[in-house]
């Protein structure tokens, strides 16, 4: 294990109440969950995404943000300001 | 409940009722007796069922209704702005105003109320949508449902538009798929568009519900839902638009699109995006293989679309060009209908002889001719609506028939006494005498004027104890008879309640709608409008007033650059009461004219007494403010890349010109032409680009394009620097400096012996004690080549011999000319008498000849020669007849007797 995932298993198990910080995801308990930048995760989806963002693997890190995104709604957002940008950009190019 | 409140209830019933049915009883029986005037009069005098033509054979009432339908909720008893209501509560409960249990579910509205509200929506968009015949921003609808009802367009090659974007279309292939384009495609895209644009409003209601009462993700989907539609109505439009090379590949982009946000609003609704998350590697694998697919696909396709983007300017005419401009190019000259002008070098203008030529030269142009023609009217009750220029009989006049001037403005001044106008001022446009209605039409009187320009009140004739003005009465059939109820509400209407209670008579006589303009345009659909030009007509025995009726169409693919524009008809209307006769003008075309043909099926072919008389459209050829078919081709009659891209041959109208009508001569014959001089678009030399002329008469319809050439030896002053030249030269400077209020009037070019030149009149105001009145003082002339000859003349004759050095023609004058005639008798041994009376059972006129110029003097000698071959020397007696028809007819005849008959043989000569 590495001493991430060990700093934040400890982390998990302590009572102590300020916030733990992995790159630049804040993780905070609240009422049992984790919450990761403000989506919240049970504990043992939060210790799988730990493991995913302290990988090696740039495609898990890129799929665990993405998870967090996901999670916290900030993807949806910006799946729909997307969207409609896109649209508009579509529409204005074939109807130049 | 005591008596009281049920009275005082009652009493608030009845005072609902009167302050509510009782205005919209009197509402709808105005409408209706509006409507009924308007069917009435129609088939009477226009033998056209004005209900039937204006609601499109009622196809009006079946697309409203039909459309209306898609405002009707699909599921019964339920309301998308009923549960707007829910809305409310759900804030409430977030700002801690409400209770905070959970937002019970209402599950739909009562069935009555439901069934009312959807009527209730129904209703207002039915009568939207009848008022409009169509939809915002698609337009009106029911011409092309009534189009395809006709048979128009061809429903097999919609499956070719609809692959127009992938397989771009050549330009002869687009003119023949555009019938189609406007009429089953439009309206299948209308209907998609409208089913589209409802779905998305009501899912858009929706989603904002499902976002304030937090039901998952619901909202997500919808909003990928919404802007799924708003893409496939994009799609749906993209034969429409304009395509170059990338076409395909934008196509492409809006279809990739598509399959983007309905993969997305897929994943929202079965909870694979937004829902509780799991870790699988299944759905990891699938959300980032479907996310890579749509971006490859799309970055691809962008990708494509850069590349041509990048190598554009140096492939513009494989990109641009072929599959794009030239289309447009070819397209837009036949919708606009300027495809068959024809061009020809600039020396080929059309010319003739020279003496007749300058005799017809326009030397009064329209305000001065109406200055001059506002002196003539004699009474404070009329003035010249317009001064309209016309040709008849081989000469050119302006003609202001007048309009009603009200010197009271009471009800009865405008409606029962001031009925008529009764002057007719007609001026020859190149001598700038007056010329009587009869010696002009022929008429025996003037006739009185019911309907006319700017006559925009409805009158009431033959009304007990009311005379109208000049102690006349209309003869003629009226448009409407208002009696009964009928009577008592359009004068209840108009605000004259004695009228409507205690009338001098049951039943009232009236001439309705009588503004010559408003009269046709009501019976006129959607594409079409008039000419506000109309002028005066003559068959010999009335006078109409013809008002043109175009064609302007707006088509929907952007592959033209102008609206549908034709000249469809000319419609006559009877100057003294009122009747309609519509004659169509148009050849057929295989879709707009033939289907505008078909709907005014009653309108016949032109009489061949009109024929002469007709002229090409103003309005159809363009106006400085408005631009027509002209305006058109001096863009679109280049053809070549080059000269496209840099503009170096696009034209533009000068200021200072307009389309002007006036008698040309080609060859023999004269012509009733309008002319439009062009300069180069933004030339700092000013010169002259081209001529354009448009046929009128038998040869309507015909429009030739006088271009000048590339060679340096041919360049011509074009109409700015013609003026300046007149402008700056000493000689007319100095003549201008000696005539106060003096002005310049039309620039206008003639090609005279192969040469052309600029006459431009010079006109002074002058009054006479309050009355102002206009004189042309002289003429300048400017030979076109050089623009540094500028010679001024008393007349256009003048001008030009003085020009080029020529002899002016001798004009005998008009006592001469009546010398002349009578010695065509008498140098062939003729004695000529002069009686007193002369008794004929029957009189014969032979020929009606005009001889005022000394040109005109070969045809009067051949038709003198040809009555002396035909009734004198054919006769024992060596003699003719010769009597006065006013102050410039002299009439010859000779008499036979035949079975006891006595017979007048004779001919009219108007020789002043």
């Amino acid at each position: 294990m590495s001493q991430v995932l060990e700093e934040f298993e400890l982390w998990l198990r302590s009572g102590f109440e300020g916030p733990f910080r992995l790159g630049h995801h804040r993780f905070e308990r609240k009422d049992g969950k984790v919450l990761v930048d403000g989506g919240s995760f049970t504990m043992e989806e939060v210790r799988v995404l730990v493991e995913m963002l302290a990988s090696s693997n740039p495609l898990l890190r890129l799929s665990a943000s993405l998870t967090i995104l996901e999670r916290n709604g900030i993807l949806k957002a910006l799946l729909i300001v997307g969207a409609i940008v896109l649209l508009i950009l579509v529409y204005l190019w074939v109807k130049r | 409940m005591s008596y009281q409140s049920r009275s005082s209830r009652l009493l608030i019933w009845l005072v609902l009722a009167l302050v509510l049915v009782l205005p919209l009883s009197l509402i709808i029986g105005l409408v209706w007796l509006r409507w009924n005037i308007l069917q009435t009069m129609y088939l009477r005098k226009a033998g056209i069922d004005w209900f039937k033509t204006v609601f499109y054979e009622g196809c009006t009432f079946i697309f409203a209704a039909l459309f209306a339908c898609l405002t009707i909720n699909p599921r019964p008893q339920k309301s998308q702005l009923y549960d707007i209501s829910n809305w409310g509560e759900w804030l409430q409960r977030r700002i801690g105003m409400g209770p905070s249990k959970p937002i019970s579910i209402r599950l739909g509205v009562p069935r009555s109320l439901w069934i009312f509200w959807q009527l209730l929506k129904w209703s207002i968009a039915f009568a939207f949508l009848s008022y409009f015949n169509g939809l915002p921003g698609l337009g009106n609808l029911t011409v092309p449902m009534l189009m395809v009802l006709k048979g128009f367009g061809d429903w097999k090659l919609l499956p070719r538009i609809v692959t127009l974007p992938i397989f771009l279309p050549s330009g002869e292939e687009l003119v023949s798929l555009i019938p189609t384009l406007e009429g089953q495609y439009r309206l299948l895209y209308a209907i998609a568009l409208s089913i589209l644009g409802m779905a998305a409003l009501r899912l858009s209601i929706r989603l904002v519900g499902e976002f304030l009462l937090e039901q998952g993700n619901a909202w997500i989907r919808d909003i990928f839902i919404v802007l799924s539609l708003i893409v496939l109505g994009i799609i749906l439009g993209s034969p429409f638009w304009p395509m170059d090379a990338t076409m395909p590949y934008d196509f492409a982009l809006t279809v990739i699109l598509l399959a983007a946000f309905t993969t997305m609003a897929t994943l929202f609704h079965f909870g694979v995006l937004g829902g509780n998350l799991s870790f699988g590697k299944r759905r990891r694998i699938l959300l980032t293989g479907i996310a890579l697919m749509v971006s490859t696909a799309f970055l691809c396709d962008a990708g494509i679309i850069a590349w041509y983007r990048v190598n554009w300017n140096n492939n513009w005419i494989q990109f641009e060009w072929m599959p794009l401009t030239k289309n447009k190019i070819e397209v837009t000259r036949w919708a606009s209908g300027v495809d068959k002008i024809a061009e020809y070098p600039i020396q080929q203008a059309p010319t003739g002889n020279v003496e007749r030529l300058l005799s017809l030269v326009r030397q009064w142009d329209q305000d001065a001719a109406y200055t001059k023609m506002k002196g003539q009217i004699g009474v404070n009750w009329m003035t010249l609506s317009d001064s309209d220029i016309i040709y008849y009989n081989g000469r050119e006049y302006w003609v202001a028939p007048t309009t009603i001037y009200y010197p009271s403005d009471d009800w009865i001044s405008r409606h029962l006494i001031y009925t008529h106008a009764s002057r007719i001022i007609i001026l020859d446009s190149h001598s700038g005498e007056f010329v009587s209605v009869k010696e002009c039409f022929g008429l025996e009187h003037e006739p009185l004027i019911y309907y006319g320009e700017g006559f925009r009140e409805n009158i009431y004739t033959g009304v007990k104890g009311f005379n109208e003005i000049e102690n006349v009465t209309y003869k003629g059939e009226p448009d409407y008879v208002l009696s009964g109820w009928e009577r008592a509400l359009w004068f209840l209407s108009e605000g004259q309640l004695g009228f409507a209670f205690t009338p001098p008579q049951e039943s009232i006589a009236m001439l309705y709608n009588r503004d010559i303009l408003k009269r046709v345009e009501d019976i006129l659909i959607y594409g079409l409008e008039v000419d506000p030009d109309a002028y005066p007509v003559s068959d010999g025995e009335r006078l109409y007033y013809l008002v043109q009726v175009c064609i302007n169409y707006p088509l929907h693919t952007e592959f033209s650059g102008s609206s549908y524009m034709r000249f469809f008809a000319v419609v006559l209307v009877d100057m003294e009461d009122g009747r309609l006769q519509g004659f169509i003008v148009g050849k057929p075309d295989g879709f707009l004219l033939d289907f505008y043909r078909s709907y005014y099926g009653s309108w016949g072919e032109i009489p061949s007494w009109l024929i002469p008389q007709l002229r090409y459209p103003e309005r159809l050829l363009g106006l400085p403010d408005r631009a027509g078919q002209l305006d058109v081709h001096f863009l679109y009659h280049v053809d070549d890349p080059t000269v496209w891209r840099s503009r170096s041959d696009f034209f533009e109208r000068p200021l200072q010109t307009q389309v002007h009508y006036i008698v040309m001569m080609v060859g023999k014959e004269p012509h009733f032409v309008g002319i439009q001089l062009v300069e180069f678009e933004q030339s700092p030399g000013r010169n002259l680009a081209g001529l354009y002329i448009a046929y009128g008469g038998p040869l309507l319809g015909k429009i030739e394009l006088y271009k000048v050439t590339g060679s340096a030896s041919m360049q011509l002053i074009g109409p700015s620097a013609a003026l300046q030249a007149v402008e700056t030269d000493k000689f007319v400077q100095q003549q201008r400096s000696l005539l106060p209020n003096n002005r310049l009037g039309n620039i206008l070019l003639y090609s005279i012996g192969g040469s052309l030149y600029y006459f431009i009149p010079v006109y002074i105001l002058t009054r006479v004690a309050e009355a102002v009145t206009t004189k042309m003082a002289f003429i300048v002339a400017i030979d076109a080549l050089t623009g540094t000859k500028v010679v001024a003349g008393n007349s256009a004759a003048e001008a030009y011999a003085l020009l080029t050095g020529a002899t002016p023609t001798t004009e005998v004058g008009k006592e001469g000319r009546l010398r002349r005639l009578k010695e065509a008798f008498t140098s062939k041994g003729i004695k000529i008498i002069e009686p007193t009376a002369l008794r004929a059972n029957v009189e014969i006129l032979i020929a009606n000849l005009t001889y005022v110029s000394e040109e005109q003097w070969n045809q009067v000698s051949l038709a003198i020669d040809e009555f002396i071959l035909n009734y004198v020397e054919g006769g024992t007696l060596k003699e003719v007849y010769c009597w006065y028809s006013g102050s410039d007819m002299v009439c010859f005849g000779t008499m036979e007797a035949e079975r006891g008959i006595v017979k007048l043989n004779y001919l009219s000569v108007k020789y002043g």
